[in-house]
């Protein structure tokens, strides 16, 4: 059997899509079944009934907004008993933590941020990058294993033309088991994870000020982005941490890359490395972020982006008539 | 209170990287530092002795090259450094290098334990989950605040979440792992790195910690293979005043984003 | 609390390092500063360590040493717009102990395993230390004062080893404000290849190594400098060097000029299929003997790059020149110190030392050679075209009788440059190619 564990703030279908192909390959058709965990998790399971077969709603009081210590407790009981081939996590901070949890208490090997499978006389390989992107790793799993999928990894659409059967579970938990309480959300960027936006459109110390980020906004909504930033220019206050992009913020993929006013620091450049195509605008033609980028505009940002805001507009509009 | 906090060194980012001839190990010689999520770690782990009492002991595990990340962590503050130092660690994955960390612990005293997130340039950040499940301790993920209440036996935090923050509270011992934000690491002093200098390093090795070498490998899974990316960009640069640019751009742009882009 | 040593070291680089290493054998108390993340952080040269000093320092290092390769085969090759003309020279007797003295090397990897020499040999090596400021007691050098709390140290004697950029050498008034017109850019990238496209691209087999000079038009016709590439493990190491002075007056990027480069014939066919993994520039200070500092104070000594040693041929050797000079600094220290005096007067002993050596002699020798590679214009234009003329020319196969082509080759070689003029160049330039 093969298991996704759905992540309860972020979308769950890469793994199920990694999942289905491992479901595929191993012949017997071996049915893909999803775990959602919450007090009551029947509603998110709404959006995964034409996703898989079978769902496990797990519930338990304790679940309600739990610590990721308790969920990989009441999800680890849960699977103790059943006959598993695969894990598969949503390769997000929280499922980062889940799956090698669910490696120790289930002792099954661990494979994260896996980007690509591949199955080979009978053996599966999964790829993962290592060190910033500048390798890449295959390894070899010989039969049951935890995994974690990269984000934008697998993100196939899917309909399986009919409603999962759902069955629901009361999760085995005591009141100990909550060795991690959540007291509370103290958010203030809630936006989507940037690590799961297929563009991103990003911003330097070329950016001069913080308002000016308005300006990557607009272009980041012309193009279903989201606005990213460089170390430097979260450390200057522009931009929240949850959005620098880099060797101490988030590693990226996007199909395409916007970077606005970035030098390009390695430091930078290992968190952007992997993304499909790269767009590089600034003033300096010897910045380094050229080297790593497709196209390169040769500009004064503040005068390029509103150009190609309203070039793309013009264009679309053109389509349209 | 006895504060361990786990360090390893990764690659510079500027550093290259090179495969050595088996295909399956990365060469160790290439310039290294001190993880930046585990530096965060040790400043808290520095704070909160500073405040509370008590001491921090930094421990390290693997084959080679320990001394460096775990000097400058004395001169950074830390009052006692482990190497578990062993031939046999040479290419250790995550869980290998976890369980040897957590025998280590064992034998000490500890309240709390930090680690970094993720090491920089492996996305993964296992560390800090294995050694909390292999001690049987709570673990709190990815943390910017952390607070040692009075009783001294419990803790608050607050963890990045994917909306935004959580705030938490646990027992200890327990598991933090550090991410950026939770403290700001010093430049060490001339008096620290001169006193960190009469510190010595005190070694294990698996052998005394009663880990057989060959109970290290991770059944199940193997390194088939490492490889080079190979896609170097190549980058065409746009001529022209900033219009022709900007009109070379938005034809690109829309063509790479398509018509499904835009809300 | 403050700190005492008998002698401070700013920078870990080779001259630092080799001073280090010298004090801290002979029993003195020495700490060394060096402002980089980790010593050879921020240092870049061309790729070849010449290691006469290394091997007296430590004979045999190249076993402990982590040298890439040793260089066995040299090409000088010089390059018109799209042709090349070689010469190429292999000798065995390089690939036996002492290998030459010439060895591949990546900085990042030596300057660690040096500084760590030092360390073993009882030196302090302090990393991510910017040392701000001289103290200065009594007219004389007393100590430095480091970017960093209680960051006030005091020794004997300073070796001040900070490199190209030396602005505490400046602070000291030893040194006027570089003159860009003395400095050379040197951009610098690591091409990965794998180790058996190497050997068989280049020739060679196991630890051998090759070393290419570009000249000519290698950085486009009428530019001038050089470009070279040796051979790593597993990389190469391709890289020019052009006079500042130059690029400012062509309006040259530097980036272009490497792209440029690399795009010839000649160097494209040796890197091709390479993925660059760095990308690397610096100031080479090539001023030479004219333009050479005060190397000593009351209490302080200069060595390595700060101080100029760099031979301005077209070879651009530092490294071994850096690791003299920190030795022969050092040396100086252990006398003064067992004179107990550190005046100006005794320090001056350093100079002697220098001017006694291989250092002083070839930067003495090489004195002119920045101007001569510069005014020689003809050797970046006139002289490529008109060789390959003749070359190609001699090489054509043709019904033509040989005495039309003799006289063919000397109509070419006239209309191009007066044979006067050449004569003079290939005077004046013979010493600078070695």
């Amino acid at each position: 059997m093969i298991w996704v564990v759905a992540d309860t703030q972020a979308p769950t279908e890469g793994a199920l899509g990694a999942a289905r192909l491992l479901a595929a390959a191993s012949g017997r058709g071996a049915p893909v079944s999803l775990i959602l965990t919450g007090a009551d998790p029947a509603g998110a399971a709404k959006g995964y009934l034409r996703s898989t077969g079978r769902i496990y709603l797990l519930a338990h009081r304790l679940l309600a907004d739990a610590s990721v210590d308790t969920r990989a407790c009441a999800v680890a009981r849960f699977l103790k008993d059943k006959e598993t081939s695969f894990i598969v996590v949503p390769g997000t901070p929280d499922g980062g933590v889940l799956a090698p949890l669910l490696s120790v208490a289930l002792g099954l090997p661990c494979v994260t941020n896996v980007t690509g499978l591949e199955f080979k006389d009978g053996s599966m390989l999964a790829q993962r990058p290592l060190l910033g992107g500048k390798l890449t790793e295959t390894v070899a799993v010989d039969g049951r294993a935890v995994m974690t999928i990269a984000p934008r990894s697998f993100k196939e659409t899917f309909d399986s033309g009919r409603d999962a059967e759902t069955t629901r579970m009361d999760a085995e938990l005591a009141q100990t088991d909550a060795r991690v309480r959540v007291s509370g959300r103290a958010g203030q960027d809630h936006a989507l994870d940037i690590t799961e936006a297929d563009v991103i459109v990003s911003g330097g110390r070329g950016m001069a000020a913080g308002p000016n980020f308005k300006l990557l906004e607009e272009l980041a909504a012309l193009t279903g982005g989201e606005v990213a930033a460089s170390r430097g220019a979260v450390d200057s206050g522009w931009m929240p941490q949850s959005r620098q992009v880099g060797q101490t913020g988030k590693t990226v993929s996007p199909a395409v890359y916007i970077a606005c006013g970035i030098s390009g620091a390695p430091q930078h450049i290992a968190g952007m490395r992997l993304s499909e195509t790269v767009v590089a605008i600034n003033k300096d033609p010897d910045a380094p972020i050229f080297r790593e980028a497709d196209l390169g505009v040769v500009a004064d940002l503040f005068e390029a982006v509103p150009l190609i805001i309203e070039e793309i507009r013009r264009i679309r509009n053109d389509r349209e008539v | 209170m006895d504060i361990i906090v786990c360090v390893t060194s990764v690659p510079d980012a500027a550093s290259r990287i090179e495969i050595d001839s088996t295909g399956l190990g990365i060469k160790a010689a290439f310039p290294s530092i001190l993880n930046p999520f585990d530096e965060i770690a040790l400043e808290e782990a520095v704070r909160l002795a500073e405040a509370h009492g008590g001491s921090v002991t930094v421990v390290h595990a693997g084959a080679e090259g320990g001394e460096e990340p775990l000097r400058k962590c004395l001169a950074q503050g830390a009052d006692e450094a482990v190497y578990v130092k062993d031939p046999a660690l040479l290419g250790a994955d995550g869980l290998a290098t976890a369980r040897v960390l957590a025998k280590a612990i064992q034998t000490m005293p500890h309240d709390v334990i930090l680690c970094g997130r993720a090491a920089t340039g492996a996305a993964a950040g296992s560390t800090g989950p294995y050694l909390a499940a292999l001690l049987g301790i709570p673990i709190i993920p990815s943390i910017r605040k952390l607070k040692i209440l009075s009783n001294g036996r419990d803790a608050e935090a607050e963890c990045e979440a994917q909306a935004g923050g959580l705030s938490v509270e646990c027992g200890l011992s327990a598991v933090f792992t550090a991410t950026k934000g939770l403290a700001e690491p010093r430049y060490p002093s001339m008096q620290s790195i001169m006193k960190a200098r009469k510190k010595a390093i005190r070694y294990l090795d698996l052998n005394a910690l009663g880990i057989a070498p060959a109970s290290l490998s991770t059944p199940g899974i193997k390194r088939e293979r490492l490889s080079r990316r190979s896609n170097a960009r190549s980058c065409v640069m746009l001529k022209g005043g900033v219009e022709t640019q900007a009109k070379e751009a938005a034809r690109f742009l829309d063509e790479k984003i398509g018509a499904g882009g835009g809300r | 609390m403050t700190e005492r040593y008998d002698c401070i070291v700013v920078g870990a680089g080779p001259a630092g390092a080799a001073a280090a290493f010298t004090l801290a054998k002979a029993g003195l108390d020495v700490v060394v500063f060096e402002r980089g993340e980790y010593p050879g952080a921020k240092n870049m040269f061309g790729g070849i360590l010449y290691s006469t000093v290394l091997n007296r320092l430590m004979p045999g290092f190249w076993a402990d040493a982590p040298v890439e390769r040793h260089v066995v085969k040299r090409r000088y090759s010089f390059v018109s717009n799209d042709s090349e003309a070689a010469f190429d020279i292999r000798l065995d007797a390089f690939n036996r102990p002492p290998f030459n003295n010439s060895f591949t090397t990546l900085r990042a990897r030596f300057d660690r395993w040096f500084a760590a020499k030092a360390e073993e040999a009882g030196a302090l090596v302090v990393t991510g230390a910017v040392v701000d400021d001289l103290i200065i007691k009594d007219g004389a050098v007393a100590g430095v004062r480091v970017r960093m709390e209680g960051g006030e140290v005091f020794a004997d004697v300073v070796i001040i080893a900070e490199g190209a950029n030396s602005l505490l050498a400046e602070k000291a008034g030893l040194k006027p404000k570089p003159d860009s017109a003395n400095m050379s850019l040197g951009v610098k990238e690591i091409i990965s290849l794998p180790k058996g496209v190497i050997d068989d691209r280049f020739g060679l087999e196991d630890a051998e190594g090759a070393a290419v000079e570009f000249f000519g038009e290698a950085l486009g016709p009428g530019v001038p400098g050089g470009g070279f590439i040796y051979t790593n493990q597993e990389s190469l190491s391709v890289g020019i060097a052009c006079p500042i002075s130059a690029l400012k007056e062509k309006g040259i990027k530097p980036n272009g000029l490497i792209d440029g480069f690399k795009r010839h014939p000649a160097v494209s066919r040796l890197i091709r299929g390479g993925a660059t993994e760095e990308y690397l520039a610096h100031i080479i200070p090539e001023g030479g003997y004219n333009a050479m500092p005060e190397l000593v104070t009351g209490g302080a000594l200069l060595a390595g790059d700060c101080a100029g040693f760099v031979n301005p041929s077209l070879y651009k050797e530092g490294s071994n020149l850096a690791m003299a000079s920190g030795v022969m600094a050092a040396e100086t220290v252990m006398e003064a110190k067992s004179r107990g005096d550190f005046s100006k007067k005794t320090l001056e002993g350093y100079v002697k030392r220098l001017e006694e050596s291989f250092v002083l002699k070839d930067l003495r020798r090489y004195k002119d050679a920045p101007d001569v590679l510069r005014s020689t214009t003809g050797l970046f234009k006139d002289y490529p075209e008109a060789v390959m003329e003749m070359l190609t020319r001699h090489f054509t196969i043709s019904e033509e009788s040989k005495a039309d082509a003799h006289k063919e080759l000397k109509r070419i070689l006239k209309g191009r440059v007066s044979l006067l003029r050449l004569a003079g160049d290939v005077l004046r330039l013979r010493k600078f190619v070695r």
